[in-house]
């Protein structure tokens, strides 16, 4: 078995849809109106996910080991990250901030702050 | 934070969030989302939050659940290598723009298709406009007065039956002396009543309302200029309050118009004040409005003619002043048992009555066959879209092979069906406004008020949405077949028969002809319902006679001038060539409204009658059949007077009735000897039984004035207009001549409402009838021209003409043999809903049934044999070359 940086890296490059969900569990569990919400939060509403991709995404994560149900009441579903789940968030962000500052070398972006 | 939905949810936010979730397999999960994103964005961003939570919820479901078979992504990746990137607002923007442009050019190169749908949209949400537009003015737009549910109407209530009457004066001045619960009390005549404005040239009828001096503080608006009336004004007299209408029709809007002297009914009034043209509370003209002071409480007149309206008290609920109201109306009952004793009082909301009025079935019956007809209308609009989304498979196949996302292609087609609509549905709003104008002339006069408005906004924006919620319904399924034919289009490089769009369509047209059914048989069932109420034999000779009011002046106050005029009008009009008969009378049959009480002399029981005070010749001008004794003349010697046939069956059952005595209003009113009988006449309507009726011969200290006159003549009575007006100019210069009309326009006018009604519906009926043809001419047109090669290659292979027409015939047979049942079925089911608006008909009359749907087979086989001759004309040569 691989360790968990080697499978995280084997899941790169990740689907916006992917990572946005991954970002809202970030913080500890969620259900799935909350990273419905999160998500729009983080993308300043560009980014709209109805109930069928939000749960057809989860499933697919959660297939993949990438989140887990952290519990269910009667209706509601609150979903966790696992440590994989975790180790890929950090993996893509590493791989776009790396993205991010050669664009700023090639003067693509601005720097911060400027 | 709880996202549940419980009971405090609103029951549309429950019911939106329900069918929201419908379309997901997982329903309950996609139930807990959408209620908590409906509740979230509601709170936050209240309407626009909750319609963004829709689209949202829409689109999604369209892209994950309603997948089309044959098109799925092989697994949708976690990990993509090509970064596709969400569209962000601007991008969506410009998507929306380039669809919009993309529709319109689409629109533009097949014009025909365009006027076809643009029509067909217009049609249904013209019938819905018609109806929701006459709904909204007459019942549902909020009365223009502050704190307008505190209006209320006060009526007095039978204790025997629980019918509403007008008050009597003394009930109204009991309530306004004792009630506390009411603010204010005021009450105004029943019927307008007419008054003319002399001093200028040429005599003018204005429609009048003489109301008691509180009656503007009830509604609380304010005049335009000057004041209103005020309680002095119902001692002193002499003044009135003009409508805005008036004051630019007949002064010009003159400004120093409060203090302007004319002569009303024939005494010097001072206009006092001018209110606005909102200022209208049932319906009807009102141009004047005068000052009158009801008789005191006692003694009790036994007439019910007020009609009474207030203002509840603040803090005061309805049903606190209702029982106040029936502790007052049983006081009197037994102060007064021989006037009160059968009557109690009822307060009736101003803004309830008007929902409850006997129209507002009518209009729930309407309403719904509207609706019928926009889901026909959209029945064609998707089975239009099918056919076209099949002869566009190339341009869908390529679109999505340059890479158009499904999402894109469907968007792009519900692009294309809200032009359609929104167009259709603006071109609706003129069409149903339109139409009701049309229909405006035989509307009874409330609704032909209503009917002449223009639309207000609330109507406008309903119907667009309709337009709006029908392009969803009618270019989902047909987009959603699009992007899966387009896919099978990529994987097969040839154009295809859908065979599920086909099968869709034919399931449309079999619904169509359903409703088309369902409505065919409505509507003819209330047309012969109709025809039987035409037939009804009303007790007198409508053919023949004409009448008109004649409004005495109230400076003609004595019995004696008042019977001297009334005597030359009736001896100038009997010079008229062709005149036999001439009377004058109090209220014609099927105009009449009110009524009094009679108490047969040594008997306790009050009967309630039609009270009529004529003029020697009523028989005879109304055409009223005399079955006993004689008819009255002018110079009786004591009062005497005519009873009906259902008043003798009552007053005495088996006796004979000439020579009894009749007490008028109460145990000791004024004797009244019986001298005759004649037939019933309908008084209020032709659908139900007549009430009893007491023709007085008019003598000094009748209650009622005879102004209305009925002429009979030989020649057609349209053309004696002119000469009626002059004769009667001739006894008096200033004496008007109002509502002159024939008797047979008497009962036109009381059946308008139900003519009316019939117009719609029938105009519904009549447009489900050609959208049905529409829809199988459509049907069969498409399978025609994508079975021609077939039956090409049929006919070279010995087939007949016949048989291919036959072949196409047999899709129509089909549709007809699934939707005239299920239309029958559900027809039976409505026509016992109906049975409130018919008139000696059953609602399962097999004739009707028959009729209607032969009439729409007929139809269907019609609009199906133009493709079938087409179908037995194909050359095979050339569709196999």
């Amino acid at each position: 078995m691989a360790s968990v940086e080697t499978r995280a890296q084997s899941l790169l490059p990740l689907t916006p849809a992917v990572f946005h969900l991954l970002l809202a569990l970030a913080e500890g569990p969620l259900h799935g109106y909350a990273i419905a919400k999160a998500v729009a939060d983080h993308s300043d509403n560009s980014v709209r996910l109805g109930p069928g991709t939000l749960y057809g995404t989860l499933t697919r994560m959660a297939d993949s080991g990438l989140v887990r149900e952290h519990s269910a009441d009667d209706r509601r579903r609150v979903y966790e990250l696992t440590p994989l789940g975790r180790a890929v968030a950090k993996a893509e962000a590493r791989r776009l901030s790396q993205l991010v500052i050669v664009a700023r070398r090639k003067s693509l972006l601005s720097r911060p702050g400027k | 934070m709880n996202h549940q939905s419980d009971s405090t949810t609103p029951r549309w936010r429950r019911w939106l969030a329900r069918a929201l979730a419908a379309p997901y397999a997982d329903r309950p999960t996609a139930r807990a989302f959408i209620d908590a994103a409906l509740d979230d964005s509601a709170r936050r961003r209240g309407w626009p939050g909750v319609l963004d939570t829709v689209r949202v919820c829409i689109v999604d479901a369209m892209i994950t659940r309603w997948r089309p078979r044959g098109y799925r992504i092989t697994a949708a990746p976690l990990a993509n290598s090509i970064h596709r990137t969400s569209p962000t607002r601007s991008v969506l923007m410009s998507h929306l723009v380039q669809d919009l442009r993309f529709a319109l050019r689409q629109l533009r190169r097949q014009p025909a298709f365009a006027a076809v749908a643009v029509i067909t949209m217009a049609l249904g949400v013209g019938a819905n406009t018609a109806i929701f537009h006459v709904a909204w003015q007459t019942m549902l737009k909020p009365l223009p007065y502050s704190h307008s549910d505190q209006l209320v109407e006060v009526w007095e209530v039978a204790r025997r039956n629980n019918s509403q009457n007008h008050s009597m004066p003394g009930k109204f001045r009991d309530v306004q002396r004792d009630a506390r619960s009411l603010a204010v009390v005021a009450a105004y005549t029943g019927r307008s009543g007419t008054t003319d404005l002399t001093g200028t040239a040429e005599p003018v009828q204005l429609s009048m309302r003489a109301v008691t001096g509180n009656y503007f503080a009830v509604f609380g608006m304010s005049p335009l200029v000057g004041r209103t009336l005020t309680p002095a004004d119902e001692r002193a007299g002499g003044t009135a309050v003009i409508s805005e209408a008036l004051w630019s029709r007949q002064f010009g809007r003159r400004a120093d118009i409060a203090g302007v002297r004319v002569r009303l009914d024939g005494r010097n009034s001072t206009i006092v004040g001018v209110m606005p043209e909102a200022f209208s509370v049932e319906g009807g003209r009102v141009d004047v409005w005068m000052p009158y002071s009801p008789p005191p409480d006692t003694p009790r007149l036994a007439a019910h003619y007020l009609r009474v309206v207030g203002r509840l008290a603040p803090g005061v609920t309805l049903e606190q002043a209702n029982a106040e109201i029936a502790t007052i109306a049983d006081r009197a009952s037994a102060m007064f048992p021989e006037s009160d004793r059968q009557w109690t009082q009822r307060v009736v909301s101003l803004a309830e009555a008007r929902r409850a009025s006997s129209t507002g079935d009518a209009f729930t019956m309407l309403g719904l066959a509207a609706l019928a007809v926009l889901l026909m209308a959209c029945g064609n609009l998707m089975s239009l879209q099918l056919a076209r989304g099949v002869a566009r498979q190339r341009e869908f196949g390529i679109r999505s092979a340059l890479g158009a996302s499904r999402r894109r292609v469907i968007l792009q087609l519900m692009t294309e069906g809200m032009v359609v609509a929104i167009a259709g549905g603006a071109l609706g709003v003129l069409v149903g406004a339109w139409s009701l104008r049309a229909l405006a002339a035989v509307a009874p006069p409330d609704l032909s008020v209503a009917a002449r408005q223009l639309p207000d906004w609330p109507v406008i924006a309903l119907a667009l949405g309709l337009a709006c919620v029908s392009a969803l319904s009618f270019s989902l399924v047909p987009a959603w077949r699009s992007a899966a034919t387009a896919a099978r289009w990529l994987q097969q490089r040839t154009e295809s028969t859908d065979g599920r769009s086909a099968r869709i369509r034919q399931a449309l047209v079999a619904a169509q002809i359903g409703i088309a059914v369902l409505l065919l048989i409505s509507a003819t069932l209330l047309v012969s319902s109709f025809s039987r109420v035409l037939r009804v034999n009303p007790g007198f000779k409508a053919d023949g006679a004409l009448t008109f009011d004649a409004s005495i002046p109230d400076r003609i106050d004595s019995y004696a001038r008042r019977r001297a005029l009334l005597d030359g009008i009736a001896g100038a009009l009997m010079e008229v060539r062709g005149v036999t008969s001439v009377c004058a009378i109090n209220e014609i049959p099927l105009d009449a409204q009110g009524g009094m009480t009679y108490v047969p002399e040594g008997d306790t029981r009050m009967i309630g009658a039609a009270p009529r005070n004529i003029t020697q010749g009523c028989i005879d001008a109304l055409g009223l059949t005399l079955t006993r004794g004689r008819a009255v003349t002018d110079h009786e010697q004591t009062r005497v007077g005519i009873v009906s046939e259902s008043f003798t069956k009552t007053a005495w059952p088996n006796q004979n009735p000439i020579g009894k005595r009749v007490h008028l209003g109460v145990p000791d009113g004024a004797l009244i000897e019986v001298v005759g009988v004649v037939a019933d006449a309908l008084q209020n309507s032709l659908e139900f039984r007549a009430a009893p009726q007491f023709y007085e011969a008019y003598t000094d200290g009748s209650a009622f004035e005879p102004n209305r006159f009925v002429v009979r003549a030989t020649v057609p009575p349209a053309a004696l207009f002119d000469e009626v007006r002059r004769a009667v100019r001739g006894v008096d210069a200033d004496q008007t001549v109002a509502r002159l009309r024939t008797l047979r326009d008497v009962i036109d006018r009381s059946t308008a409402s139900r003519q009316f009604d019939l117009r719609l519906l029938g105009a519904f009926a009549l447009v489900a009838l050609t959208l049905a043809a529409i829809g199988v001419y459509g049907l069969l047109s498409q399978v025609l021209a994508q079975r021609t090669r077939e039956l090409g290659v049929r006919l070279a292979l010995g087939a007949t003409p016949r048989s291919l027409s036959r072949l196409m015939m047999r899709y129509a047979t089909a549709a007809l043999a699934i939707g005239l049942p299920i239309g029958v079925g559900a027809a039976v089911l409505a026509a016992n809903l109906l049975r409130q608006f018919m008139f000696r008909i059953e609602p399962t009359d097999p004739t009707v049934y028959l009729a209607a749907t032969a009439t729409l087979a007929a139809i269907v086989w019609a609009a199906a044999w133009l493709p079938a001759r087409r179908a037995a004309r194909i050359d095979p040569a050339a569709t196999l070359r």
